[in-house]
């Protein structure tokens, strides 16, 4: 697994599961690392407002490995390219990331998905 | 997509036989499909939100009611994420009895899921005959637990309650029942003409979509991929126990029913197994409400497949954050390969058979777009057809 450490810095890892934070701009790469390195399948992806900026936790596994990259970006203006043409499997995690904390997710559809008109707008907002 | 011969279906969001609505926008070309739209959120409780404000015990119970069929699964991945930010371990006898609860789960949700693949093709005996059946590993559960649904037996630290000998003793002749009537069913599933007529070759998902599409659980399985947790990432002591991960490669129905009917006769070895080697001992131990600052991962094979579940401490009794992702928000991506190119008939017993937490076919509306009139149909006359 040595190859984990091109994708940014390892800040954790616990058993299996590898923590990973990358700055925002080097997600392409990292994807790339990722595909180049068989890794298929994603979990699931986080949000998280830190009251600071939004993190974003992009959670992928094989076997028994989880390696979770983490990216913050601008909380006032959240945006972040989406990670379906390289994941397909990550376009509702993507929907529902931009449904709760208002992250603009660019090259999909931000429509509703999850919350209806009624609902407060991003719910797990910390405001 | 011909636009002169095209119809959109809006699909759900209601059924009445199943919890969990979902809307599908279905467009047919006469009575092919030719896309789907879909569309979540009917079921939306906020939960994420609502673990937040509650602390780490309570948010267990808060957990518990997320899912009626794995109830279980859900709390014991969260436990085991908390177990991992507090770095405890918990007794050996605790494990093996939470593996028994989870496969104990397991065969009453695959029971259920056979009644209601029969019931999509219209096969109301088997519906029933599974649906008795599955009655067999319901007593169980509720002579262990007290419960049918939520059987609330695991907490931080370990489980609530114990299984005694005579218990044991209950649950061994239990199995070797479930072990015949399951050997019934493979063989009612693959030889009976009027369920593989329905199941042969309809809904298929290439090994190459449902690894494209991260599908996960049984449809991943069916479709010939190695996926299950419990061998390839073992938590609890599923490494100390001997068992077949079923896989299966026509990636059609059948091959999903296959597959869920004999993971289940490797069910009923592990729980054997695990009756067998549960040493006497401590149930859990006490673990302090102040969770450490810290983040952790966990997963579980639940009966539909990978649950996932992140948990962040700010060093509070409240977890900073809780991210759940259930199994079937992974599946339900993967259903627009599947439908692409079925005929609308075959779309209820499709959409049952990723096994979701919704179904839809309960009122449809029929639009015919080159006369803007629209029907509307009721689930029987879908199943007439």
């Amino acid at each position: 697994m040595e190859w984990l450490k091109t994708l940014g810095k390892i800040y954790k890892t616990d058993r299996n599961d590898y923590f990973i934070k990358t700055s925002h701009k080097d997600i392409p790469k990292a994807l790339q690392i990722l595909k180049d390195n068989n890794i298929t399948h994603i979990s699931s992806i986080t949000g998280i407002d830190t009251k600071k900026d939004i993190e974003i936790i992009y959670h992928f596994s094989k076997d028994k490995n989880t390696i979770n990259i983490k990216t913050q970006i601008d909380r006032n203006t959240p945006e972040t390219k989406t990670i379906t043409k390289e994941f397909p499997g990550a376009l509702l995690f993507e929907k529902e990331l931009a449904e709760m904390l208002g992250v603009k997710i660019k090259g999909i559809k931000n429509e509703h998905l999850i919350l209806s008109d009624k609902s407060p707008l991003y719910p797990l907002r910390r405001d | 997509m011909n636009e002169d011969t095209c119809y959109t279906l809006p699909l759900g969001p209601q059924h009445p036989a199943l919890v969990e609505p979902e809307y599908l926008k279905v467009h047919l070309d006469g009575e092919t499909i030719v896309d789907v739209e879909i569309n979540l959120g009917f079921m939306h409780r906020g939960i994420e939100k609502a673990l937040q404000q509650r602390t780490y015990q309570q948010d267990r119970f808060l957990i518990e009611k997320i899912c009626g069929i794995c109830s279980s699964i859900h709390t014991l991945t969260y436990c085991n994420a908390i177990e991992k930010l507090l770095d405890v371990e918990i007794p050996e006898r605790a494990k093996y009895i939470r593996m028994i609860i989870a496969e104990f789960e397991r065969i009453h949700s695959h029971m259920l899921w056979v009644g209601i693949a029969a019931y999509e093709i219209g096969f109301d005996t088997v519906f029933q005959m599974s649906w008795r059946d599955r009655e067999l590993v319901m007593e169980l559960l509720e002579d262990l637990s007290g419960n049918r649904v939520s059987y609330s037996m695991n907490t931080i630290g370990g489980v609530r309650r114990d299984i005694s000998r005579t218990m044991a003793e209950k649950i061994r002749t239990t199995m070797d029942k479930i072990d015949s009537k399951l050997h019934h069913y493979i063989d009612v599933f693959v030889n009976d003409s009027t369920i593989t007529k329905r199941t042969k070759g309809t809904g298929i998902l290439t090994k190459k979509d449902a690894i494209r599409y991260s599908a996960i659980g049984p449809l991943a399985r069916a479709s010939g991929v190695s996926c299950d947790l419990r061998k390839k990432a073992p938590y609890l002591l599923y490494d100390q126990v001997d068992f077949k991960e079923i896989t299966h490669s026509t990636s059609d129905v059948e091959s999903r029913a296959i597959v869920r009917l004999k993971e289940l006769l490797e069910s009923t070895k592990i729980i054997r197994q695990c009756l067998h080697l549960m040493p006497k001992g401590e149930l859990s131990i006490k673990v302090p409400d102040i969770v450490p600052e810290g983040e952790a991962i966990s997963r579980g094979e639940a009966p539909r497949g990978e649950i996932f579940y992140y948990a962040r401490s700010d060093g509070t009794d409240k977890p900073y954050r809780i991210k759940i992702r259930t199994p079937t928000l992974a599946n339900i991506h993967p259903l627009q390969p599947m439908l692409k190119g079925q005929q609308l008939a075959d779309l209820p017993i499709i959409v049952a058979s990723i096994d979701p937490c919704f179904s839809c076919t309960d009122r449809v509306t029929l639009l015919d777009t080159r006369t803007g009139i629209s029907k509307t149909v009721d689930e029987a006359y879908l199943k007439k057809l």
